[in-house]
């Protein structure tokens, strides 16, 4: 118990040393990248946010702090773009639906919520595995009927399912899926 | 607080039994099988609940806007983050006109092992990739560029010379590498990459890196390791690393935890070592076909005791003096 709470007063110090040190730089370098400051602000706060937030006995990589940095503000950035080209989709899809069908604000906020999970574990699969996927989970077509309809066999769609699991597992235990 | 994120071959494990026992033709037995297996381990039971949880939360999506919006043509969110952040170089030109008629030209796979399992994959071009245990690739050829993205695991890559041509790319988490000669060695570590080049050049871009400034060349008889930014000076090449293409793992004053870790890519479960033995060196090589039987050796050759809290969770421990 004390061992625990010393390392994580020191990892606090590690992550304020790296903020004193990396923050301005970090900023710059995503604007850079992005050409948006707001953006940019917003992105590498999230990057020490992210640190903060890490299992308090995950070693913090200070031997090359800014590398570790840059990848992290990186993921964050395509993760981003992903969420807002996602939103812009529903927003889009919404806009072909009937006024009346239409759900209200509150109830969008919860879809996007949830979609905006099961896109995470989409975008890291390949197209097929995607297919497969959304007729099992969206449509509920059985296996079989999956298999006849992509050309198939029901061990293939099995294999191209247990991908999209695997990852939503393990995206789900990194804590990744609640962000 | 959070929760240890969990291995991803408990994942894998977990993931396959949860799709087979989806099928309404899975039979009692295996039902009893997938029980047993959840059962075994606190980390089989949560990574169960995390895919049950997230197949409930897909089927609340019914059809209409959000189906829409997750059918959504994904190069563009992906060329977007590709254009900004310079991740991959795609420079290839178009092939030429005449090889689009050749129908293996285009050609696409997914291909894993399981924990244990090593096999050859034999591509169109006659290239031919050797899987080690736990390890996949997406493969994608057309016309301009064959690659392959190494997504866990290890694999021994041998490819053909072409007249067409096309680069041979291989993808990792953290670097582009270009193959410009024949016979590679190539493996996914937590974040890093090892790479070998056992016959001819080879060129590694970190993803990270700007320009042409963290380019790094390996030509033949070299090994280097690479992170997202940077590529560790080159190396002579390890021989032991090739050992695992013959069924064997060598072992020169290896501290155990390092072999215990070693064996435990080639056994389902989970393989722990107690850090009162973890400085214990051991020599010697190693047939992989039966970790079992490497386990036993263990507790006769070295002052541990191998303990089998179930089939899936042994630790080898310092053994007690009677």
């Amino acid at each position: 118990m004390q061992s625990t709470s010393s390392a994580s007063v020191h990892r606090h110090q590690s992550i304020d040393q790296l903020y004193s040190h990396h923050h301005g730089w970090l900023q710059g370098w995503l604007r850079n990248r992005l050409g948006n400051a707001a953006d940019a602000a917003d992105l590498a706060q999230d990057t020490f946010v992210r640190l903060l937030c890490r299992a308090p006995d995950e070693p913090l990589n200070v031997a090359t702090p800014r590398a570790y940095l840059a990848t992290i503000a990186n993921r964050l950035t395509i993760n981003l773009y992903r969420r807002r080209s996602l939103e812009q989709a529903y927003l889009d899809a919404l806009a072909q639906t009937p006024e009346e069908l239409a759900p209200s604000l509150e109830h969008q906020a919860l879809v996007l919520e949830a979609l905006d999970e099961i896109d995470q574990v989409l975008a890291v699969l390949p197209a097929k595995h995607r297919q497969a996927f959304l007729m099992a989970q969206l449509e509920g077509y059985t296996q079989e009927e999956i298999a006849s309809r992509m050309n198939l066999n029901v061990r293939s769609v099995q294999r191209y399912l247990a991908r999209a699991f695997e990852e939503c597992i393990v995206l789900a235990s990194q804590g990744a899926l609640h962000e | 607080m959070s929760e240890t994120p969990i291995d991803r071959r408990i994942a894998r494990e977990a993931a396959g039994w949860f799709v087979r026992l989806q099928n309404s033709s899975a039979c009692a037995a295996e039902h009893a099988a997938g029980a047993e297996w959840r059962a075994q381990h606190a980390d089989h039971e949560r990574a169960w609940q995390l895919a049950e949880r997230f197949s409930a939360r897909t089927q609340q999506i019914a059809g209409g806007a959000g189906r829409a919006a997750l059918e959504r043509p994904r190069s563009l969110d992906r060329r977007r983050a590709l254009k900004t952040l310079a991740l991959l170089i795609v420079a290839a030109p178009l092939g030429l006109a005449a090889h689009r008629s050749l129908p293996w030209r285009e050609w696409q796979a997914d291909e894993r092992t399981a924990t244990g399992e090593q096999r050859a994959l034999h591509l169109p071009d006659g290239a031919q990739i050797r899987l080690n245990t736990g390890s996949a690739v997406d493969i994608a050829y057309d016309d301009s560029v064959r690659r392959v993205r190494l997504i866990a695991g290890e694999m021994l890559v041998e490819v053909p010379r072409e007249p067409a041509m096309r680069p041979f790319i291989v993808d990792t988490a953290e670097a582009e590498i270009t193959l410009l000669g024949s016979r590679f060695l190539l493996r996914q570590y937590p974040h890093t990459t090892y790479l070998a080049a056992l016959e001819g050049a080879v060129q590694v871009r970190p993803r990270l890196s700007r320009g042409d400034e963290g380019l790094m060349r390996l030509a033949t008889g070299q090994q280097t390791h690479v992170n997202s930014q940077a590529a560790e000076p080159a190396v002579k090449l390890a021989q032991n690393r090739l050992d695992w293409l013959s069924g064997v793992l060598r072992a020169e004053k290896m501290r155990l935890d390092d072999f215990i870790t070693e064996l435990g890519r080639y056994r389902p479960g989970l393989l722990r070592c107690d850090p009162a033995v973890a400085g214990l060196l051991i020599s010697g090589a190693f047939q992989l076909r039966d970790i079992d039987q490497i386990l036993r050796a263990l507790s006769q050759t070295l002052p541990v005791s191998v303990h089998y809290r179930t089939a899936y969770w042994v630790t080898v421990t310092a053994r007690v003096q009677a």
